[in-house]
């Protein structure tokens, strides 16, 4: 019988443990190729208080969470144990006015957070679903309590770095307008293409802590 | 939200005023927004059959017994949740439209003994909790937890819940009990009867009968304290990992585990099939991205680029160093025979960091939903787990029958099979689909339903089902037309005469309701 130095494991090996240094090492070099024409300091009030994550196993997460780095959040990488995540990483956080929590992931990452951040209040202000199964363009189905238009827009321009130009507008639309009347929801079908390590699903995602 | 059965809005409104006065105005939750945390979030498009009317959440016993006041004298019928991750079985949600959720998810003492080895925890208390308690202490004991490890330690033992260490039988591992009756009444289980009997948890037996069970995946009481038996760190933990190459491996895999478990080499074991692995890993549109199962070439590349067997296994093994030692020598003996196995071994030393990915065989709990997105969308999963027996050929052909019915339904065969009893497997099939996909939703169910019934051909049942197949999974222990059903509702009917307490729960429905059933045909 044959004896192996590794194994790859049953379900609890996760891939996002074994390439967290791969993803460090691409959150260095994912050079920025088009967010500071669009996310300007213009933008109302940047996502200064916000912790975006990002998943390194996927370049869309990645790109999505440095634009808003870029404009002041701080990028923490998605670890396998989200409970560990939450607990060490982000709820400390919180009591040091961090104000809002936001991601371009799998959906389950969303599903776990929102649960994991329920006793403190936390809000699911925006969630976008990004969808290329079995189909030749991409559809997105927008929905929240945020002003969602400008963050429609974004995507339908953003052909090629639609997840910056998604980040990018999140931080505007999030910092700039509120919009409290109820949700609204936006489905668009686009000719965007998935990068080549894409789920094929991914979700979008702004949550927030009221001041 | 839906009324309690036989409640008018009025009545009802009457009696959550009664409830304030008990737990104050901030624990009675009725408002559409308070209560979405109690939906099933796996439902597989059935949650408007299983909406709750409000929600209570009490703090104390005290609390508790106040609450069962008002519910025997206002016809409120209780649907009892620790924290409500029951999630691939309904989560918070109950058998009975308008039920009132009674939440006791603010209940989160802990006590631990060190010395003895035990824990007492509230309904509230988290695998998480506990962990870090003991962590926290610097106590040298080990939990065993559920995967994920968010939900609660005294739910999961009463749904009779599994882990992956040698105490991964939470139920069996479960020692001393308060429970409190519908009549407001409190006892105590085993020693516990007698007052301050400091063997309460450490000697499961009573002087008569031993009354825990009885309060296990039932509706005759409210469990609100438990004792569980804690694992002391053992100076080496070894994780042994398998992978076996061919589908048919996996009769001689089980013959040979089997014996490893009987004697006790091996104290506990989970194998997973192709798919299991995949799906805690990648996703599906990664290997094929076209409609229905997986065609066989693609799962072909799968596990060649993964690196993967057809299936692989995992165990820990624990205890003074040369006993493992020497455990390791006996466990690669016995699969070498298996051709094209290939055994994997990490160890740990007392103290050591464990890497997360063996933290679940060192009851290190974490929480990584990763096979929920195998299809993308809102990923969700039902299932009802069968208690199989440990005997390979059968259960090669079980398995074989499952995949054919998975694929006739369009889903890949997700199959786990965890051994935490030394005879038997709780053979999960875990059915995973897009909650927003109606179409989806409906195939989910079709399957699930499709599982139970086939399973009942060969006499096997699942050890849990989600709420909404209950009633189907109760009817099939048949013997002595439901000889056991019938003792449960005798029980039922002579500990909660007001039939107050979670109805429908594991098929077990108060007399009134019960025979509006019979009546037609339905659960109410």
């Amino acid at each position: 019988m044959t004896r192996r130095s590794a194994y790859p494991g049953l379900t609890e090996l996760d891939r996002r443990d074994l390439l967290k240094l791969g993803g460090a090492a691409a959150l260095a070099v994912l050079a920025p190729s088009w967010s500071k024409s669009v996310a300007s300091a213009a933008f109302a009030l940047g996502a200064k208080g916000t912790i975006v994550l990002a998943d390194p196993r996927y370049s869309d997460s990645l790109v999505f969470a440095r634009s808003l780095e870029r404009e002041g959040a701080t990028l923490l990488p998605l670890a396998s144990d989200l409970a560990a995540l939450w607990f060490d990483a982000i709820e400390p956080r919180l009591k040091a006015r961090v104000r809002a929590l936001a991601g371009l992931t799998l959906q389950s990452d969303l599903f776990v957070l929102e649960r994991l951040a329920e006793s403190s209040g936390a809000v699911t202000r925006y969630v976008g679903c990004h969808d290329w199964r079995c189909r030749t363009g991409s559809a997105h189905r927008l929905s929240g309590s945020i002003e969602l238009d400008g963050i429609a827009q974004a995507l339908v321009s953003g052909e090629g770095h639609w997840a910056e130009a998604l980040g990018a507008a999140l931080v505007s639309t999030a910092g700039a307008t509120k919009r409290d009347e109820g949700r609204q929801e936006v489905s668009m079908e686009l000719d965007h293409a998935a990068a080549s390590d894409s789920p094929r699903f991914f979700v979008s995602w702004l949550m927030t802590w009221s001041i | 939200m839906p009324l309690p059965p036989g409640l008018s809005s009025l009545e009802f409104e009457t009696a959550c005023q009664e409830l304030r006065t008990i737990v104050g105005d901030d624990w009675v939750l009725t408002s559409e927004d308070r209560l979405t945390g109690y939906a099933d979030p796996y439902s597989p498009g059935v949650a408007g059959e299983h909406a709750p009317a409000g929600a209570i959440l009490p703090a104390s016993v005290e609390a508790i017994r106040g609450v069962l006041g008002v519910a025997n004298r206002r016809g409120l019928p209780l649907w009892t949740v620790s924290l409500g991750r029951n999630y691939a079985y309904g989560g918070a949600a109950p058998c009975l439209n308008g039920s009132m959720i009674l939440d006791l998810k603010r209940m989160q003492a802990i006590e631990v003994d060190a010395g003895l080895a035990y824990a007492f925890v509230e309904p509230g208390v988290t695998y998480l909790d506990l962990y870090k308690f003991i962590q926290d202490k610097k106590y040298g004991l080990w939990i065993d937890c559920t995967d994920p490890g968010w939900g609660s330690v005294l739910g999961n033992a009463l749904e009779h819940g599994i882990g992956y260490t040698p105490y991964g039988d939470h139920a069996g591992h479960q020692c001393g009990m308060e429970v409190v009756l519908a009549n407001g009444d409190m006892l105590r289980t085993g020693q516990g009867a007698m007052e301050g009997n400091p063997a309460w948890p450490l000697y499961k037996y009573a002087f008569g009968p031993s009354l825990d069970g009885l309060f296990m995946q039932s509706n005759f009481g409210i469990v609100t304290k438990i004792g569980v038996w804690l694992m002391p760190e053992p100076e080496t933990f070894a994780v042994v990992e398998f992978l076996f190459r061919r589908e048919e491996d996996i009769a001689a895999v089980i013959d040979s585990l089997r014996g490893l478990r009987l004697d006790g080499t091996v104290p506990t074991a989970t194998i997973a099939n192709w798919m299991r692995i995949a799906a805690g890993n990648t996703t599906r549109t990664e290997w094929y991205d076209g409609k229905g199962p997986l065609p066989e070439s693609a799962i072909q590349k799968l596990i060649r680029e993964m690196g993967i067997g057809y299936w692989g296994m995992r165990f820990g093994l624990y205890g003074p160093t040369r006993i493992v030692a020497e455990k390791l020598r006996i466990v690669e003996k016995a699969f070498s025979r298996i051709d094209g196995a290939e055994m994997t071994v990490a160890k740990y030393r007392r103290g050591d960091k464990i890497a997360p990915e063996h933290g679940t065989l060192a009851g290190i709990p974490s929480v990584d939903l990763m096979p929920l997105n195998w299809l993308g969308g809102a990923g969700a999963h039902i299932e009802c787990p069968l208690v199989v027996p440990m005997q390979g050929a059968e259960f090669l052909e079980l398995y074989r029958r499952r995949t054919e019915l998975f694929k006739s339904e369009g889903f890949d065969h997700y199959c786990g099979l965890t051994s935490t009893t030394p005879r038997c497997f709780i053979n999960t099939g875990s059915i995973i689909f897009d909650r927003n996909d109606a179409e989806q939703c409906a195939r989910a169910r079709a399957l699930g339903k499709t599982l139970i019934e086939d399973a009942s051909k060969r006499h096997l049942a699942g050890y849990r089902a989600h709420i909404s197949e209950m009633d189907l999974v109760a009817g099939q222990f048949g013997f002595n037309d439901h000889s056991a059903l019938r003792t449960y509702e005798r029980l039922k009917d002579a500990l909660d005469p007001e039939g107050v307490l979670s109805p429908g729960k594991q098929g077990i429905w108060p007399k009134a309701l019960r025979n509006a059933k019979d009546v037609e045909g339905e659960p109410p």
